[in-house]
């Protein structure tokens, strides 16, 4: 069976072909979980509000315009999901001044700054890198790691994650910014020997 | 105290490490002011801290750009396909039952 491309699926689905959805969404699957997963920090919870999610999607895909891309729209839905589950279950992390850079005052940094950034060319050292990185974006408030994932790793605009988010593109930015500082700080702890 | 120190520097026309932290995320989304990414380049040129800084700092976003993984437990991707199906199927009921066995026969 020669496969349809998304906008066609779209038009199937519209007209009443409801199993044209699970092809409409194969491709974003695996992602869109992986972003739910990350958000909620729980698999059980992930699964829920997952499915949730798909569910949301096809019910409000007379509502989809194509002003944004359709992965883009979904992923959405699903952050909207999951932040709405969070915050039903109010179990955000707490996060700690001590986690983002200080200064001394003259505005230079309290503590030396070392860079490692070569030793993360070493395969074994990023693999140990990223599973810091997992652990330190679980401990940022549930808000930030969303912003964060939706940026670096699903590549949305700003534009977008503030749609996704209920946000301003000024909220987002800041957000990102003091989040990438706070993982920084963290890597830094770990492999770069500040304290 | 720091502040006054701060914006003494900035009189001066140096920009602090302080400062050059606080739009690093501006800086590597080339959204600076040119003057003030200017001042930025100048700054790195003299600190080698905040040369470390910004390297680790974009080490880190990435890192996080690695962390991607688009790979889905068998059981939640059946699961939810399941529960599609059946609300799928349970729609096309309920459509049946609302137009009547005669809409289907014509």
């Amino acid at each position: 069976m020669e496969e349809r491309d998304e906008a066609s699926l779209i038009v199937a689905v519209r007209s009443g072909e409801g199993s044209a959805f699970e092809e409409l969404i194969r491709p974003y699957e695996g992602r869109v979980y992986q972003a739910v997963l990350r958000i909620v920090r729980n698999e059980a919870d992930a699964a829920d509000v997952y499915q949730n999610a798909v569910m949301r999607a096809f019910e409000k895909l007379d509502a989809f315009r194509g002003d944004a891309a359709f992965g883009t729209w979904l992923y959405q839905i699903a952050v909207n999901a999951a932040l709405m589950h969070l915050r039903s279950s109010k179990r955000s992390p707490i996060v700690s001044e001590e986690d983002l850079p200080r200064f001394n005052w003259m505005g230079g940094y309290a503590r030396p700054v070392e860079d490692w950034s070569e030793s993360a060319e070493d395969q074994a050292q990023r693999s140990q890198l990223r599973g810091s990185l997992r652990d330190a974006l679980d401990a940022l408030p549930d808000i930030d790691r969303t912003v964060v994932w939706l940026k670096d790793v699903l590549g949305l605009s700003h534009e977008e994650i503030a749609a996704a988010t209920g946000s301003t593109v000024l909220a987002v930015r800041s957000r990102l910014h003091r989040a990438h500082l706070r993982l920084r700080e963290r890597l830094a702890q770990r492999f770069g020997g500040e304290r | 105290m720091r502040r006054v120190m701060a914006f003494v520097m900035r009189l001066m026309g140096r920009r602090t490490c302080e400062d050059v932290v606080a739009v690093l995320q501006d800086y590597f989304d080339g959204t600076l002011d040119p003057k003030v990414a200017e001042a930025i380049e100048l700054h790195f040129r003299d600190c080698p801290d905040c040369r470390a800084f910004s390297k680790t700092y974009e080490e880190t976003i990435r890192i996080t750009g690695e962390l991607a993984a688009d790979d889905i437990p068998d059981e939640v991707r059946s699961r939810v396909r399941a529960a599609l199906r059946d609300h799928i199927d349970a729609q096309s009921r309920v459509s049946i039952d609302t137009d009547g066995p005669d809409k289907l026969e014509s």
